[in-house]
């Protein structure tokens, strides 16, 4: 469909200035996908060869997915629980790629623009699907994590984390950037790497809150939301330590309540 | 002086940014003629660490002091409540700690008790002469509309600014002149120019000095020209002057204090005026590619101080290799 006039003229004036609301866009859809599968896993709870994913949003309650054909294996399994962390991934995690989207777009040759965000995308999302992969493998083997006990461990794992003087010079990576080329292969390329180069520090802050997220026992969208306030309250504060530390009361704090309600 | 807007990496003042820090919002009062005086004297003064030790730094802030009391004359500082309202903490000579917020600096004569000798003809005059040259045919695929630039009210960042060519690899600069080709992508000019956004565009050209890095800063400052050699006579290489660069502030920037990342620097340098110069001389009719040179700028002795003289020819500046990862063109 192609648009016409001074509605769309305005639409493409605003996508200039602002090239990361694609991105923005992409995450919607993402929440949309994973708060659907949410509600209709309420409703109609299913199967999963996975422990660690029998309460998130499976891929087979989200709209247009025909799962019906469950196959046991580890392969399948872990296939099973990749698309939805995937979309998980992108609705938690796409908030704080959001600055980085927004460079790529900027710097990038107007008419490549959005092929090199996406690429930037792919380059943020691999590594964490990556993680996901193994870290649902290993709960899979190991399911009893997956438990008020085993959230309450992983969150108060994660304040402690939040201000050690590692974690902060791995925040502080999070805001690097870098010159992308403007043509060719190398372009292309560049931008993929970028968005590698965005991800892997963004694994080293958030990989304890992501493991709590998957561990928990009860409402993962609750604790998806409030994780990712957390992250992107993180990443956006003018003065990052301090919002650590906030962030690390707050995580203290849930880390207790799980820790009774463990007790309970 | 030329700059008629306050918020912008391009801009009087610089880009929003944390307050104490050496990273990509650097103005132009920041880099030409303060980060460019600290490197050209050098020594102490090339050093961020140290440079208040030299007495000629407190002369040379009082200079950047009295060149935006000049500004301020005719444009308009920023109104946002987080600059207005930024503290600094400072000690008093009696080694106390004071914290004084910008809008409190702001009126030199009502709230700290001095002014300039300076008439206010010569403000006049001096700012005229800063304004520019009219705008005249641009070299690129559009046709330009010749208005007087006029004193804007301060808008915020900047102007929109949108890539139309970038340096495919990085350059070494070691002390001799170097230059480098940007091509200008057709397509990209092409597109912003007749695109949505066409109507906003102020007609303005810019050149990007991205990830400039160096282990210390080699207290050589490099003089930027475009489309010219550097065996060119003075006038010619003045016609095609797009800035100056100076490293001052590199190694605050690899190992930074706070929350600040450890980063390279980056400056931004206008061109409007040096593309327009060439469009009226009729230089650069394809505008496809800019090169750009890097000189590096050499200091001359007042011909009666001949000591200084044979401190200039002694000292050795260029053993320190600069890299410029990326050189690009943008238009707004």
């Amino acid at each position: 469909m192609t648009m016409h006039g001074p509605e769309s003229g305005r639409i493409r004036s605003v996508l200039l200035a602002r090239p990361e609301i694609t991105g923005v866009a992409v995450i919607v859809l993402a929440w949309i996908a994973v708060l659907g599968s949410s509600a209709a896993t309420r409703v109609a709870p299913q199967p999963t060869a996975m422990p660690a994913m029998a309460n998130m949003p499976s891929m087979a309650s989200m709209p247009g997915m025909d799962m019906s054909a469950h196959d046991a294996s580890l392969s399948s399994a872990i296939s099973s629980g990749v698309l939805p962390w995937l979309v998980m991934t992108v609705a938690m995690m796409g908030p704080a790629a959001l600055a980085g989207l927004r460079y790529t777009g900027l710097h990038s040759l107007v008419w490549r623009r959005q092929r090199a965000m996406a690429e930037f995308g792919a380059g943020y999302v691999v590594l964490w699907v990556a993680f996901g992969t193994l870290m649902l493998g290993v709960l899979d083997v190991y399911p009893e994590v997956v438990s008020w006990l085993g959230l309450s461990g992983l969150l108060a794992a994660a304040a402690a984390w939040n201000v050690t003087p590692q974690r902060r010079k791995v925040l502080q990576a999070c805001h690097r950037a870098r010159p992308l080329p403007p043509h060719g292969w190398r372009a292309e390329w560049g931008a993929f790497a970028f968005g590698l180069s965005q991800s892997l520090p963004c694994i080293g802050t958030c990989w304890c809150l992501m493991l709590a997220m998957v561990v928990a026992p009860r409402d993962p969208v609750i604790w998806m939301g409030v994780f990712s306030g957390v992250i992107v309250c993180e990443r956006r504060a003018k003065k990052p330590e301090r919002a650590s530390r906030l962030s690390s009361l707050v995580l203290a704090v849930a880390a207790f309540g799980s820790l009774v309600m463990a007790a309970l | 002086m030329a700059c008629t807007s306050f918020t912008g990496t391009s801009e009087f003042g610089g880009g929003v940014a944390s307050p104490a820090q050496f990273n990509a919002q650097t103005g132009q009062l920041e880099q030409t003629p303060h980060n460019v005086v600290h490197s050209a004297i050098g020594g102490l003064m090339g050093n961020v660490l140290a440079a208040a030790l030299d007495p000629i730094f407190w002369l040379h802030h009082a200079n950047i002091d009295r060149i935006w009391w000049e500004w301020e004359h005719h444009h308009a500082n920023p109104a946002d409540p987080s600059w207005v309202n930024q503290s600094f903490t400072f000690y008093d000579l009696g080694c106390h700690r004071v914290s004084l917020h910008s809008r409190d600096v702001l009126d030199t004569e009502r709230q700290l008790d001095y002014t300039y000798d300076t008439s206010s003809r010569d403000i006049d005059e001096r700012w005229q002469l800063a304004v520019g040259v009219p705008h005249v045919k641009w070299p690129f695929p559009w046709s330009a509309h010749p208005e007087e630039p006029r004193p804007l009210p301060d808008r915020g960042p900047g102007p929109q600014r949108y890539l139309v060519g970038a340096s495919e690899h990085p350059i070494r600069l070691v002390g001799e002149p170097s230059s480098i080709t940007v091509p200008i992508d057709e397509r990209a000019a092409q597109a912003i120019a007749t695109g949505p956004a066409a109507a906003e565009l102020q007609r303005r050209a810019f050149i990007d000095l991205d990830g400039i890095d160096a282990e210390r800063n080699p207290d050589v400052v490099y003089g930027v020209y475009v489309n010219t050699s550097s065996d060119a006579p003075a006038g010619e290489l003045e016609s095609h002057h797009a800035g100056s660069l100076s490293l001052f502030g590199v190694e605050r920037a690899r190992n930074p204090l706070g929350d600040e990342p450890p980063h390279a620097l980056h400056t931004t340098l206008e061109i409007t005026a040096v593309l327009d110069r060439m469009a009226a001389d009729g230089e650069w009719e394809d505008g496809h590619a800019l090169d750009v040179l890097f000189k590096p700028v050499t200091l001359e002795a007042p011909q009666d101080a001949p000591e200084l003289a044979e401190a200039l020819m002694t000292t050795d500046h260029g053993d320190t290799p600069i890299t410029i990862a990326q050189v690009s063109v943008w238009l707004a």
